[in-house]
């Protein structure tokens, strides 16, 4: 333990050069940007800059790529709150709460619970990353098949529960995306599935793209169509922005628990960060004492799912550190800046290469200090947007909202797959069915699929043999089987109940 | 409402106008760029024909990003700056055992912009599984950069210690391998080897080679057959145990030169190994190809970069785009007797 510290001790010199810290304020902004701007995602952007390390120290190029990551995921959450458009499949969840507290004119205050959230989601996760990576990539190597199937089942049915009013029509969505996500080349077999023979359609419907349209273009269709919101321009008073001692008291133990369950489920190899946000929502929506007003405008619905990710994000990076396996691209993306610059993480890295792992380490510290220090002070102007005319503010929106469209495959045809589910997506949501819970579908369909096939090979078709063998994932999916019989037998019995009311 | 719908109808009709000449800017390059060369003809010496990119080549890569296809690729976009004389940009396009990023190669302009990483799945998958394309008909060999055989591996305290093990453990119970896309490479060896000996295998599928060897790592799978790159650093650590080069000669390299190949231990049918290449789409020009397997010539003459394909396991071994096309045509003809004996146990 006191080795330990000593090493982070000379982390932290090893990293705090001018050229360090600048790299990493760097990072933090430009992460923070692309987190904005939808279409411009993290490989993307890390992708474009590796070339630009190149001549750069190796702890300096992997300081200003990890800023990259943080920043972006913040960044995320801005659009989340201020226009409805969540950038990644993490930032979904803040949108329940954000959007809504940012049309009741507290956008900052959303905003400022996003950034401290995320910093001291960071934080834990940190701890747990810096204390506990060889042991708890055991944990994450654990997740086999079965485990992976059950706990997918688990985070959609969690999901038809918290993202509307009627489980059932959650439930109908869920199905829904999860079909969706099989438009396209089928991962395992490479069949061609539901794309009528249109070329452009084997690729599938991106996440992005569909994300952009359910979201985005639905947000602008609203505006158009909805006449109390014309030409209401918010009024709001700047010191209400940022967060009081009674906000304060109010949030830190949502964000406290979120962090350290949202660390637990970030060791799931891949999907975790996601689910993640889920579960931390699912969880502070349980134990609050007014869960109906969640998804009305509440600062713990902000805070839950933005500490929940941050927290995931460095438990994603367990595998990656202690045993140099990526299982997200974006994870994959920072193992090859490693290697570019002479490193194979690999179980040995952490043994061969202490000084950068320390510098790694302490850089992540000081690179989320900067990122509350840049950011805060910026939710006054970021909130201040939703002042702007709306005859200026709309057009803008658009015009990001398209380009976005376009620039992630340079696309026209997802274009107008953006503006078709947006279309969708409108009419769905007029009708009370929730957007949230279709794009996540789509997002975990080919988890969903993959592991239960690998699960069906593994049994030769005996899904009870499987779970009889994998007691865990046995409780899981047990768990989730029960909260889905009891939210359908709910809704079977306000229905009937209306029924019978009428006659 | 009416103005509202018209503000924001005109700033989406721009951005479609704006991405129209996004797409005719794409178009217009090969046309403006023999201005550029016919202009500065006097200033080069280099013959004044020769095709040079008019700006950015694109690089698609089949895979996801970290995995030896992407490793190499992007050694080459890094190192060849110089040779290249433009920015190689690396496009991951991974998924659909490499149908997405392969029917993307072959649906893109024959300007020589787009060209692609390929490997041996050109062929195998096209053999194994219903793709959109027959790939090594419709894509273009350009040249060939390197070669690596597969190795088997297995966990570190696992008791198989070698091959004629192997085979006794698949006659006598159920074996789990991991493998990292269905029908492909790192999944057939194992079903020939099981088939050949009168048994059989299960194969679990995992999404890439990290996965797979997560999967052997947590006890989740037995076996695995990757490329050397792949498990070169659990093999170091003693978390994994390599017990087969499927290869007539042995590797030579730092951690796999004692490990003996599947020919030394009276398995000389079970080789297998795969190339690294580069082909675009078909319609390219001489002179487009000629430019491509020039720079990647010189690229691989760099010490670096032939260290980088070393040490990722790889054998420098430089093909034309002749040559390359035999070894397409040899592979299609190898591996479609295996798979033919193999019959419907890769897709069952």
């Amino acid at each position: 333990m006191l080795q330990t510290f000593a090493l982070l001790g000379q982390g932290f010199l090893d990293c705090l050069t001018l050229m360090n810290i600048f790299c990493a304020v760097v990072g933090c902004l430009l992460g923070s940007l692309i987190g904005v701007l939808p279409g411009l995602g993290i490989s993307g952007t890390v992708a474009i800059l590796l070339p630009i390390t190149y001549g750069m120290s190796p702890l300096s190029a992997l300081i200003m790529i990890s800023g990259i990551y943080f920043g972006s995921q913040y960044g995320g959450a801005i659009t989340s709150i201020l226009v409805n458009i969540p950038g990644e499949s993490t930032s979904i969840v803040t949108c329940f709460d954000g959007h809504p507290l940012a049309k009741r004119g507290m956008a900052g205050k959303a905003l400022s619970t996003a950034a401290i959230s995320s910093f001291c989601g960071g934080m834990i996760g940190m701890v747990g990353l810096t204390f506990a990576a060889s042991t708890l990539a055991k944990v994450a190597l654990g997740f086999g098949k079965v485990e992976f199937f059950s706990i997918v089942v688990f985070g959609l049915i969690l999901l038809t529960s918290i993202s509307g009013k009627n489980q059932l029509k959650g439930l109908i969505v869920v199905c829904l995306g999860v079909v969706l996500g099989c438009i396209g080349l089928d991962d395992l077999y490479g069949t061609v599935r539901f794309t009528f023979g249109i070329v452009d359609l084997y690729k599938g419907i991106s996440f992005v793209t569909f994300v952009m349209g359910v979201y985005g273009i639905t947000e602008l269709m609203g505006a158009i169509c909805i006449p109390e919101e014309q030409g209401s321009v918010m009024d709001f008073r700047m010191r209400d922005q940022f967060l009081n001692g009674q906000d304060a008291k109010q949030i830190w133990k949502t964000i406290i628990r979120s962090s350290i369950l949202g660390f637990g489920v970030g060791l799931v190899p891949g999907a975790g960060s996601t689910l993640a946000t889920f579960f931390a929502y699912g969880m502070e929506r349980s134990l609050s004492k007014h869960p109906e007003k969640f998804g009305t405008g509440l600062l713990e619905g902000v805070a839950a799912p933005e500490a929940a990710n941050n927290a995931a994000m460095y438990a994603g990076m367990v595998p990656l550190l202690s045993l140099g396996l990526p299982f997200t691209s974006s994870m994959a993306l920072l193992m090859s800046a490693f290697i570019i610059h002479g490193i194979t993480p690999g179980p040995l890295f952490i043994a061969e290469n202490p000084t950068l792992f320390w510098g790694l380490i302490a850089s992540m510290f000081v690179g989320n200090v900067l990122l509350l220090i840049i950011n805060l002070p910026l939710v006054g102007i970021w909130a201040s947007l939703l002042k702007v005319d709306f005859n200026i503010l709309m057009p803008l929106i658009t015009f990001i909202t398209f380009a976005g469209g376009y620039a992630i495959n340079y696309s026209v045809f997802d274009m107008g797959v953006m503006v078709a589910c947006g279309f969708v997506g409108f009419f769905m949501s007029a009708c009370g069915y929730n957007m949230a819970a279709l794009a996540v579908g789509l997002f975990l369909s080919s988890t969903l699929e993959n592991s239960f096939l690998g699960t069906m090979t593994l049994y030769h078709g005996n899904l009870l043999a499987a779970l009889i063998d994998r007691p865990v994932a046995a409780v899981i999916l047990g768990i989730a089987v029960i909260a889905l019989v009891i939210s359908i037998s709910k809704s079977l019995m306000q229905y009937f109940k209306k029924d019978g009311g009428k006659q | 409402m009416k103005r509202r719908m018209a503000v924001i109808f005109a700033v989406a009709l721009i951005v479609l106008n704006l991405a129209a000449c996004g797409g005719d800017s794409a178009a217009a390059p090969p046309a403006n760029s023999s201005n550029p060369s016919t202009n500065t003809q006097d200033t080069p010496p280099a013959e004044p024909t020769a095709w040079t990119p008019s700006g950015d080549v694109n690089v698609i890569v089949a895979y996801g990003a970290g995995g030896s296809s992407d490793l190499l690729a992007r050694t080459f976009a890094n190192e060849g700056a110089g040779c290249f004389q433009t920015p190689l940009v690396i496009n991951n396009i991974g998924g659909g055992g490499c149908s997405i990023g392969f029917t993307e190669l072959i649906n893109s302009k024959p300007d020589g912009m787009t060209i692609g990483n390929t490997n041996s799945a050109v062929v195998v998958n096209c053999l194994t599984a219903e793709t959109p394309y027959v790939y090594y008909e419709e894509l273009q060999p350009i040249c060939q950069v390197g070669y690596a055989p597969y190795i088997v591996y297995v966990k570190a305290d696992s008791e198989i210690q070698n091959l004629d093990d192997l085979k006794n453990a698949i006659l006598s119970r159920d074996v789990i391998m991991a493998a990292n896309n269905r029908g492909g490479q790192t999944h057939w060896e194992l079903e020939y080897f099981a088939m050949k000996n009168g048994g059989d295998i299960t194969a679990v599928i995992y999404d890439g080679g990290a996965s797979s060897i997560a999967a052997l790592l947590g006890g989740h799978a037995e076996v695995t057959v990757q490329a050397p790159s792949d498990g070169a650093e659990y093999v170091r650590s003693g978390d994994l145990r390599a017990i087969a080069v499927l290869d007539a000669s042995r590797l030579n390299n730092e951690v796999y030169k004692d490990i003996p190949t599947s020919a030394e231990q009276g398995y000389a049918w079970l080789t297998n190994g795969f190339f690294h290449g580069y082909a675009g789409p078909k319609g390219m020009t001489e002179e487009i190809i000629r430019y491509y397997e020039d720079a990647y010539k010189a690229t691989l003459e760099l010490p670096e970069v032939a260290g980088a394909i070393e040490s990722y396991g790889f054998t420098v071994d430089f093909e034309d785009h002749e040559e390359f096309a035999k070894t397409w045509t040899d592979a299609v003809n190898m591996y479609s007797g295996a798979f033919e004996e193999l019959g419907d146990r890769l897709t069952e």
